[in-house]
């Protein structure tokens, strides 16, 4: 027996319905001729229905295997990416087939065709291949393959679901259009870097001539002459470890689509990840609701950096409520290495810090700086005063919510900093430039 | 909204025309230009209609109601109004069939609504020509508006004949089962013949034509800057990897289909040539087995 039913598309129903209103109008009439205009319609229809019913009657997902190429797994936000794929078909008879890859919502099909109507004789496989570019930040997947049996004059079909998928993600382009601020960043950074003091740090700089107020100890024997005393010179640490937290909770989906403030954070989450990664620095990534829902601890890898970059690119709204102290809390327990948080959250609802999981982070030499999206900012100006009033009185509990919670913080000692729809990068990189510079506390 | 007059509408359309002319020719030359006139004017006002021309929904409301309310005029008047409204009324009666048939023949109609459409112009073709008939048998003037009266009264004769036979009393005169011209006939199957060929092609039910042969998949439009982004090899090779085929030699699908059903009226034809009243019977019972057939396996469970 089928696993799919015959089902009547809507020009088969009509063509029913047609033939045997047209029967039926023969029938008042007792007119041979369009008696016989109405028998024929109705056999037509009938008798077709009925023989794509007994031909397809084994028609089954089974019948088919799908094989997906090496295709594009991670592509930039507008790139391109390419998928081939060839299906195998271990049916007896020939069909019409229509078979459709699903492009889900953020690819959009560019060259050749995820769709194809052809005849399919048995045995044989079909191919298909297309290229699609990258429409929408996020993690998608391509499929299930949807094959259908038509019938040759489009009254009735069959459908096959076949469940095979190919995950894709959608990396947002932050090294294209933050070239700049990467390089402002850089820039400053080295800058400031270069006028640390020397001390008796953990990283090597140079050797140098022995002074009398240098410890004795410092002496490199091997590389020192009689005559000439060489010290190593030490400068202290210039490496941090940077963790990222992403509240996924439904108030970061606040904003204009493709542009809430989920993708707002991620553009900056990523921005601050991969710098970090370029200067060598661990990075680890959270992102949390009223728990965790992906973690991936400190690390400096090739590795790493790919599968951070997957956790931020990944990230959508998910249920829950995000408690900051509770996010806090779990990156005390987690985190091996005193770090710098970037934390990026609407903090929806009112943030509570009576558990003592904020203290216990402190107690660990953590360090957060907590990035908050202004809920009338994230929306383009309106040209119409009656327009704006009504979007003021309509936020205003949210942008109330906010101001409540941004003092919350405040009060609690961390540094908050409120963010519209342009200014995010700015703010991250001059709270970034901070960190490394290790004043952030102050 | 666009005219689809394929070569099959054109085709479909002749055994109208042909009743016109029929309809034309039974009046007197006196009365034919003023009804020619009507139906020149109805005929236009219909592909004015159909072509959307500027303003058709207004110009055509307006017209129809004008010949509407001229014709049920005439017909409400016959001996009153002169011979003039009742020469027009009967032009406009004549393109009653052409402005079924080409009202329906647009690509937004579905399949079943022209096949139904054409069958009722068929049926009203039938009873215009049978309106000289009865005509000849009633009192009135012999003038278009005694067709025009006879193609009512036909109407009416049909309906009455039909009750009875439901009711099971003796058959009376039935015009549509009279009538039997058979330039009509020929006419007439032949646009049945090219109605039923341009539903059978190869299509899906959402109109989108199956291949009947082989072709490189077809490229869909997309922006040309996202698409400068691959090599014009690379595309060659993603565009020539579908490649959509049709049924090869041998194999004809829908054969089994058409198959069916010519040999459902053959012995349709055969039947009504033995026994006409068993013919239907059993015709009808026929086609209820079909469609209990039919459901049976529309509805068999997954």
């Amino acid at each position: 027996m089928a696993d799919s039913p015959v089902v009547l598309t809507y020009r088969g129903w009509g063509l029913l319905a047609g033939s045997l209103a047209a029967l039926l109008v023969g029938y008042l009439a007792l007119n041979v001729m369009l008696l016989l205009v109405g028998v024929l319609a109705v056999a037509l229809v009938g008798v077709e229905i009925l023989a794509f019913g007994l031909a397809t009657r084994d028609f089954q997902p089974e019948d088919f295997q799908v094989q997906r190429s090496e295709n594009t797994s991670v592509i930039a936000l507008g790139a391109v990416g390419t998928m081939a794929l060839q299906i195998a078909n271990r049916r007896r008879t020939g069909f019409y087939a229509e078979i459709y890859d699903r492009l889900p919502e953020g690819l959009e099909s560019i060259v050749g065709s995820p769709r194809l109507t052809a005849w399919w004789s048995a045995g044989d496989p079909k191919s298909l291949a297309y290229a699609y570019r990258g429409t929408r930040r996020g993690a998608v997947e391509i499929g299930p393959l949807d094959v259908l049996a038509h019938d040759t004059f489009g009254i009735a079909y069959r459908a096959a679901v076949i469940e095979d998928r190919w995950p894709v993600q959608v990396l947002p382009q932050v090294a294209l259009w933050t070239t700049e601020i990467t390089e402002r960043l850089r820039s400053e950074t080295v800058g400031r870097l270069l006028a640390r003091p020397q001390g008796y740090g953990t990283e090597f700089r140079s050797l140098r001539e022995y002074q009398p107020s240098d410890d004795f100890r410092t002496i490199v024997w091997k590389r020192s002459r009689f005559e000439q005393l060489l010290v190593k010179e030490w400068e202290l640490e210039s490496r941090i470890d940077v963790a990222v937290l992403l509240d996924v909770t439904r108030p970061m989906g606040m904003g204009p689509p493709a542009r809430e403030a989920l993708d707002l954070a991620v553009d900056a989450a990523l921005l601050v990840a991969r710098y970090s990664f370029g200067q060598g620095d661990r990075v680890a990534v959270l992102t949390f609701t009223d728990g965790p829902v992906a973690f991936l601890p400190l690390g400096r890898s090739v590795d790493q950096s790919y599968e951070i970059e997957r956790v931020i690119g990944a990230a959508k709204i998910e249920p829950g409520i995000f408690q900051l102290e509770d996010a806090t809390e779990y990156l005390a327990q987690h985190l091996n290495r005193p770090a710098v948080v970037f934390a990026f959250t609407a903090l929806d609802p009112v943030p509570d810090f009576t558990r003592g999981g904020l203290t216990r982070f402190r107690k660990a030499g953590h360090h957060i700086h907590t990035f908050v999206p202004d809920p009338l900012e994230l929306f383009p100006p309106l040209n119409d005063p009656l327009a704006e009033r009504t979007e003021r009185f309509v936020a205003g509990p949210q942008v109330a919510r906010t101001q409540r919670a941004v003092a919350t913080v405040r009060a609690a000692g961390l540094p908050v900093t409120i963010h519209g729809r342009d200014d995010l990068l700015r703010h991250v990189t001059g709270r970034y430039v901070r960190a490394r510079l290790g004043d952030l506390a102050a | 909204m666009r005219l689809q007059l394929s070569p099959f509408a054109i085709l479909g359309l002749l055994p109208f025309l042909y009743v016109a002319g029929v309809g034309l020719s039974d009046l007197s030359s006196s009365q034919v230009p003023v009804a020619a006139l009507a139906f020149v004017l109805g005929f236009f006002l219909v592909l004015y209609n159909t072509l959307d021309l500027p303003h058709a929904t207004i110009v055509f409301a307006i017209g129809s109601l004008f010949f509407a309310l001229e014709v049920i005029f005439a017909l409400a008047n016959p001996t009153a109004i002169g011979s003039a409204a009742g020469e027009f009324a009967w032009g406009t009666l004549l393109v009653g069939p052409v402005f079924l048939f080409l009202s329906l023949e647009r690509t937004e109609v579905g399949a079943g609504v022209r096949l139904f459409g054409l069958q009722l112009s068929l049926a009203v073709s039938f009873l215009l020509l049978a309106a000289p008939a009865i005509r000849a048998s009633s009192s009135r003037p012999d003038d278009a508006a005694g067709l025009l009266t006879a193609t009512f009264a036909g109407l009416g004769q049909q309906v009455t004949g039909v009750g009875a036979i439901i009711a099971g009393r003796a058959a009376v005169y039935l015009p549509l089962r009279a009538s039997n011209d058979p330039w009509f006939v020929g006419l007439a199957s032949l646009a049945v013949l090219a109605t039923l060929l341009s539903f059978l092609r190869p299509v899906t039910g959402r109109g989108i034509q199956l291949p009947s042969r082989s072709r490189v998949g077809r490229e869909p439009d997309t922006d040309p800057s996202a698409r400068d982004q691959l090599s014009p090899r690379f595309r060659e090779v993603l565009r020539s990897r579908s490649v959509e085929a049709g049924a090869p030699p041998g194999q004809y699908p829908g054969v089994p289909g058409v198959l069916g059903a010519g040999i459902a009226t053959g012995l349709f034809l055969v039947a009504l040539f033995v026994d006409p009243a068993a013919a239907l019977l059993f015709t009808s019972i026929a086609i209820a087995g079909l469609f209990v057939v039919v459901f049976l396996v529309l509805g068999s469970p997954p």
